[in-house]
């Protein structure tokens, strides 16, 4: 497969689905960093004395973790201080993905794409080369951030313990986005097969990014990775958030559908 | 191959759009101006021709296939220029070109560049800094850079001045140098194209009246101008339509051999496709 065909996944989308799921996505992220602010300086008020507590993990990111446990032990505003910027970043990303190179005459691009020699497979392969690449690319900056910032923050020790445990998360993480999108794919796919060459295969990326995120952490097996110890940690506000995000995804890909069906009817 | 680019057969449609039993072909190797008013059909036939929406009955092929069923190879040697830039604003003609290059089979990257460089569009700036019409020529150039054998514009000269319409024509009649291509232009300013079609098909109201070689077309009209009273001794079985006012009428007829055979006394000017495209559409009317 010739490598310019992966762009093409992530600009065709319905206009009215599209939108929902952006402005449903920043609500979604906006409460995400309420919620994880207000658990994490509640911990910190609780046991900013006991570093042992601290290890609790408050969310699915092993270098989150970590920096709970710098918050911690620091103080509240370290804990801002890092997190925030690192969730600005974070929402600036997937606002960047989500907008521009989303981006276009969603419409017309549409239109045009009917008129290319272009097959639903096709597409449904450059949909999962792109998810592929992203796969490699955020476990290496996962990792490579986790082990930074440990060794910074806890020194070589802790951190020769958090990358291999960054790794598992990232590896978990990502590959369970994968396998969402691929079932989306292959949904699409089968559905209607006189509206598959239409229908975005990218339906739910991001949601479904941060669907798997919250199945990488709410999952049993959900790591103290600070302490490399195995246990289970069923957060209730990753229960919710996987709640909201099956919502979004169902409400995004039944008005793409309906939309698609609209169009080309 | 085929006889003919495409054939619309009673085509009809009812949804998202309207067509009533169209029926017309491009026939291989020559170019079509497909006229009519705002919302005559035209941009409606394209659509449902180039597959971006279906039809209720009749039958529709491209190259001797039937467009449902979308065949690859059938989009392969088909060009489109839509009524508006389908490309997403930021990114360039450069970078537009790496998708678009991979998906035909048989692109062009020189032809290409040598259409950006007539066209005078930068490749490297962002779509978003162009205008509206090199926007629309950049469309242009990449329908003709692929070797179509069908190229489909839906009004292509919308937005251009005087003399980009004429490079862009000039770089279609280049492109129908090699005898097995076609090209199907709508417009609603058929003088832009007049001297360029071989054929002439006229839609009013989703319906094909009239789908014809131009010379024929033009041949067979004719204008006169007359006093009202002249006016009202013509047989109308001749008068297509006429425009009535204080100073005079001026009539569009039909078999112009005939009438001058039965009429050789009365002047009978030639027409453009702006008089067919005006009389046919509006009819008879008197105006102070």
């Amino acid at each position: 497969m010739k490598p310019y065909i992966r762009t093409l996944g992530y600009r065709d989308r319905s206009e009215i689905g599209y939108k929902l799921r952006i402005y449903l996505f920043i609500i979604f992220v906006g409460l995400f960093v309420v919620s994880d602010f207000y658990g994490n300086v509640r911990d910190y008020l609780n046991y900013s004395e006991d570093l042992e507590h601290v290890t609790d993990p408050q969310g699915g990111f092993a270098f989150l973790m970590a920096m709970d446990a710098a918050s911690c032990k620091e103080d509240a505003f370290t804990f801002l201080a890092v997190e925030l910027p690192l969730y600005t970043l974070l929402v600036g990303i997937c606002i960047y993905f989500t907008t521009v190179l989303a981006q276009g005459n969603k419409s017309g691009w549409n239109r045009y794409l009917r008129t290319l020699p272009i097959t639903p497979v096709m597409r449904a392969k450059s949909m999962l080369w792109s998810r592929g690449v992203i796969f490699v690319i955020c476990t290496l900056c996962v990792t490579a951030f986790s082990g930074a910032f440990s060794w910074v923050v806890f020194g070589k020790d802790i951190a020769l313990k958090a990358i291999p445990a960054a790794l598992i998360t990232s590896l978990i993480v990502e590959t369970s986005d994968l396998l969402v999108n691929s079932i989306v794919v292959r949904w699409v796919l089968t559905a209607d097969k006189k509206y598959s060459d239409n229908i975005s295969f990218t339906a739910g990326l991001f949601p479904m990014l941060f669907l798997s995120l919250g199945l990488g952490s709410a999952c049993p097996g959900h790591t103290d990775w600070a302490d490399c110890q195995i246990g289970f940690s069923f957060n209730y506000r990753w229960i919710i958030y996987l709640l909201v995000l099956v919502l979004i995804n169902i409400i995004g890909c039944l008005i793409l559908v309906r939309n698609f069906k609209k169009y080309y009817e | 191959m085929s006889e003919y680019a495409f054939r619309f057969d009673n085509v009809t449609k009812r949804k998202h759009g309207f067509l009533q039993k169209v029926s017309f072909a491009l026939p291989t190797g020559t170019i079509m101006a497909l006229i009519g008013p705002n919302g005559a059909g035209k941009t409606t036939t394209i659509r449902t021709l180039v597959g971006i929406s279906g039809f209720d009955s009749g039958e529709l092929t491209m190259f001797d296939h039937d467009v449902r069923e979308g065949k690859l190879e059938d989009k392969d040697k088909l060009s489109v220029v839509l009524d508006d830039i389908p490309f997403g604003d930021t990114y360039t003609a450069d970078q537009i070109e790496y998708v678009l290059s991979g998906i035909y089979s048989s692109w062009d990257a020189d032809l290409f560049q040598q259409y950006l460089r007539r066209f005078h569009l930068v490749p490297t700036t962002k779509i978003k800094e162009y205008s509206k019409g090199m926007k629309q020529k950049l469309q242009i150039a990449f329908a003709l850079s692929h070797n179509a054998k069908l190229l489909v514009l839906d009004e292509p000269l919308a937005n251009l001045d005087p003399a980009s319409k004429e490079e862009v024509m000039e770089s279609i009649m280049e492109y129908m140098q090699e005898g097995d291509r076609s090209v199907l232009i709508t417009t609603n300013t058929p003088a832009d194209i007049e001297a360029y079609a071989d054929w002439v098909t006229v839609i009013l109201g989703g319906t094909v009246i009239i789908t014809e070689e131009r010379d024929s077309l033009l041949e067979r009209h004719g204008m006169i101008h007359c006093s009202n009273q002249d006016a009202s001794k013509i047989d109308p079985a001749f008068i297509v339509a006429s425009r009535r006012s204080l100073y005079g009428t001026n009539i569009l007829i039909r078999s112009r051999e005939r009438f001058v055979a039965q009429y050789p006394d009365i002047a009978l000017d030639t027409v453009t496709l702006d008089d067919i495209l005006i009389y046919y559409q509006k009819g008879s009317e008197v105006t102070q």
